[in-house]
């Protein structure tokens, strides 16, 4: 067969696979062909197992901190108080519950890394000493096989080296006894960073806190144009017209004019217009003392500002009803085209229909409303159809195995109810 | 007293958060391992688990109390303590308890409610054996002792990714997790990566259905490298192997990028890198099938980890893929595709070999109307 291998070592292997120019991300997801839909579904499984984990992240931090509250209620620094509420609470059972090996493996993970945050500084000593009681006990109550260790970072370490002379010199045998235990044991992984880390941005997790209400309104204009920069401006607009005029003695000629001559006046009203204008807007009448450094007579100006808010809101008022008796106005269209009469839908409804038997566009198929959007695929069919560019079997896709099918059947899909936590 | 943690007083070796927050700044692996070994006293790293005996001697020494009061703490603070049920009421671990007070029980708790209203509760044959390879390889002792990896040595955990990767699936767990040992060449984890484009056969087999040639992508373009940190490794074993990443490289210079640096991956080992930890890095091969890489956890090997060096690189978790069935018999799994071809629903379309061969070829082997046929390595083959 090494007859055609010059010929075939020309050839580049994306010239042999055209499939992967589908699979290429340029393109949308849904251009892809049918048969990928059931990775989509095998993709989707995964992100389930660790989303499910994640879900654990808020009640692991309410029960540690219910129990180190517990413990530090107590002050005192004993084993025997830590063991005593730790079997009060049953504690232990946190593991209990779950059937899969994986899961439990990662929760218990989950559970080492957040308990770990406690034995390590800024919390005082007698939290420190209840975090480290809590790791030994979640290290041995775990179910996971093999057992998950504490993770121990090697910027960590100096503190736990220091935790233990502390607790040394001040006689806390059991708070060092039970630290040896666990190194003996091997506890402990000794690693570079606390938790491995992958590049996962958290895009839930970052909501941007609301500043707007809180932020102070932008006042460069303000800053920039102050008092002492104006009378400068006026100095030196006064040389610029009379050195133009030393020059130019008999006549200044026109076409020299290229300075506006009340630059002065005119940028003071137009920065104290736009102040004014930003007190407006801003919400709460307190941005009426914005620092416009210019002493200028403010009375008046709220009076203004009130009737001009009146206009505004006026304005508004008028605009949205003109808007509102538009749109609820369905234009009839020409008895021609009947059979695709405009319909009036509100706003809540225009996304994705959830059952086709609404009397709306016949043919839609039931989307799962949060999860995924609407893919542009479904949406660009979906604008063709009404359009009238395509006939309505373009929007159910053909199934491979039943390519042929009575003209009366329907499968209609089976809605499955979702555990949601 | 606790020592503060303020940068200042930390080594230069000392991984520590970006101010991303999302990876470490750039350590060198060698030196991250001789901060820990050094401060470390060896028993705390060894394999060996020390008798009950020694291990008491040493907390009286270290404690200097009367082994009465030792004796004492260790009633008190064993691991029976911690139990809430007694040892003659064995309890099943795998169901909440009932009443739970414990805010994690009672979410679980809502699950397993929803699980009992289910009619049919469907466990994946998947999940039934997904951590087994993690288990096969828990505290496996090779069987002659040359290959025992050492105490002491660093284990480091690449997440490889697809080389093609919807924006949509990126929160997935990688393609696969390697781990590898610090002391090992970087070729062997370039060897170790499991690509399907790799295994591309070339050629149009439409005529020749039984003469596939034996060669296989990975022996033709044997050219690969790797980009850490501005280097980047090239492969250079084979005299075939050319240095793909050269077009780069002068790419970047006529773009005002700082000048990349390039050395050979058989020459380094892990330990001489320096890399961030969770930030993305870079391999090729093929010359344009690109895999990025994250270097997700570095730490020092231990007991119950693989001992055996011969298996490292060890992959330690790797993402089941949905093979594609022949679009016939939807049974097995695909191996022609064609397109040009007008008796397939689709173009193109895949194919397995026995409905390949019925579909377009006769019973002596001709071939019966015009199409293009290609040999299909499925990406679930590493399954």
């Amino acid at each position: 067969m090494l007859r055609g291998s010059s010929h075939i070592l020309l050839w580049s292997w994306k010239s042999c696979m055209p499939l992967q120019k589908y699979l290429h991300e340029e393109y949308s997801v849904d251009m892809v062909p049918l048969w990928t839909q059931k990775e989509k579904m095998v993709f989707s499984r995964q992100i389930i197992m660790s989303e499910q984990l994640r879900k654990f992240e808020e009640p692991l931090k309410t029960d540690l901190e219910e129990l180190l509250g517990r413990f530090q209620r107590t002050t005192s620094v004993r084993y025997e108080d830590f063991s005593s509420m730790w079997r009060d609470m049953k504690f232990g059972d946190i593991f209990h519950g779950i059937q899969n090996l994986k899961e439990k493996n990662a929760f218990s993970r989950i559970a080492l890394n957040t308990a770990t945050a406690y034995f390590l500084p800024p919390y005082s000593f007698q939290v420190r000493v209840g975090g480290l009681y809590v790791l030994y006990g979640l290290y041995h109550s775990q179910c996971s096989l093999p057992k998950q260790k504490i993770r121990l970072a090697l910027k960590d370490w100096g503190d736990v080296q220091a935790f233990t002379q502390d607790a040394l010199s001040s006689q806390h045998y059991d708070v060092v006894y039970i630290l040896h235990k666990l190194l003996g044991t091997k506890a402990f992984h000794f690693t570079a960073m606390p938790v491995p880390l992958a590049f996962l941005r958290d895009k839930k997790n970052q909501v941007m806190p609301n500043t707007e209400a809180v932020a102070k309104p932008s006042s460069r204009p303000q800053q920039l144009v102050t008092t002492e920069m104006l009378e400068e401006v006026a100095n030196i607009h006064q040389h610029y017209k009379q050195l133009k005029a030393s020059v130019s003695a008999q006549h200044p000629e026109a076409s020299l004019n290229l300075v506006r001559h009340n630059l002065v006046p005119k940028l003071f009203n137009s920065v104290m217009s736009f102040s004014t204008w930003q007190n407006i807007h801003t919400q709460g009448g307190e941005a009426s003392v914005q620092s416009t450094s210019l002493d200028e007579p403010s009375t008046s100006s709220s009076s203004n500002q009130h009737q001009q808010q009146q206009e505004c809101s006026r304005r508004a008022d008028l605009l949205a009803s003109i808007k509102a008796r538009s749109y609820g106005q369905v234009v009839e269209v020409a008895k021609s085209r009947r059979h695709r009469q405009a319909e009036l839908c509100s706003a809540g409804d225009a996304g994705p229909r959830e059952d086709p038997g609404m009397g709306g566009v016949p043919g839609a198929i039931p989307r799962r409303r949060r999860r995924f959007h609407n893919s542009l695929r479904y949406r660009t069919l979906r604008r063709l159809y009404e359009t009238g560019g395509i006939p309505e079997e373009f929007l159910t896709s053909t199934k491979l195995w039943r390519l042929s099918k009575a003209d009366q059947e329907e499968t209609t899909r089976a809605i499955k109810t979702r555990f949601k936590w | 007293m606790a020592a503060s943690n303020a940068d200042g007083t930390l080594g230069e070796h000392v991984p520590r958060y970006e101010s991303n927050d999302l990876n470490s700044q750039v350590i060198h692996i060698g030196s991250f391992r001789n901060s820990w070994l050094e401060t470390l006293p060896p028993d705390l790293y060894s394999y060996e688990i020390k008798s009950e005996e020694i291990e008491i001697a040493q907390l009286a020494e270290v404690l200097q109390i009367p082994t009465e009061t030792l004796n004492e703490l260790k009633d008190i603070c064993s691991v029976d303590s911690l139990k809430s049920h007694p040892d003659d009421q064995p309890v099943d671990s795998n169901v909440v308890p009932p009443n739970p007070d414990l805010a994690c029980l009672r979410l679980r708790k809502k699950r397993q409610d929803y699980k009992k209203t289910l009619v049919r509760d469907l466990v994946g044959r998947h999940d039934t054996y997904s951590n087994e390879m993690e288990s096969v390889h828990m505290g496996l002792m090779p069987e002659d002792s040359t290959s025992v990896v050492p105490e002491g040595e660093i284990i480091l955990s690449f997440n490889i990714v697809y080389p093609i990767l919807f924006e949509r699936f990126k929160h997935v767990r990688a393609h696969q997790t390697m781990q590898v040992l610090g002391s090992q060449n970087l070729t062997e984890l370039r060897d170790a990566i499991c690509c399907v484009s790799d295994l591309q056969v070339f050629g149009e087999f439409s005529n020749m259905p039984d003469a596939t040639p034996q060669y296989i992508s990975k022996d033709h373009y044997k050219s690969a490298f790797f980009y850490f940190e501005g280097v980047f490794y090239n492969d250079t074993r084979y005299p075939e192997c050319r240095d793909i990443s050269e077009t780069t490289r002068e790419w970047a210079k006529t773009r005002d990028f700082p000048e990349f640096k390039t050395a050979k991956m058989e020459d380094m080992t892990f330990y001489d890198l320096r890399m961030k930890i969770g930030y993305p890095y870079f391999y090729c091969h093929q010359g344009d099938c690109e895999h990025v890489m994250v270097l997700t956890d570095i730490r020092l090997i231990h007991p119950d980890d693989c001992r055996d060096r011969t298996l490292y690189p060890l992959l330690s978790h790797k993402h089941r893929v949905m093979t594609r069935k022949c679009c016939v018999c939807h049974l097995y799994i695909s191996r022609w595709i064609t397109t040009n071809d007008r008796l397939a629903p689709m173009d193109p379309c895949l194919f397995c070999d026995k409905c390949f061969r019925m579909l377009h070829y006769d019973a002596q082997g001709n071939k019966l109307y015009d199409f293009q046929a290609y040999v299909y390595v499925d990406p679930g083959v590493f399954n």
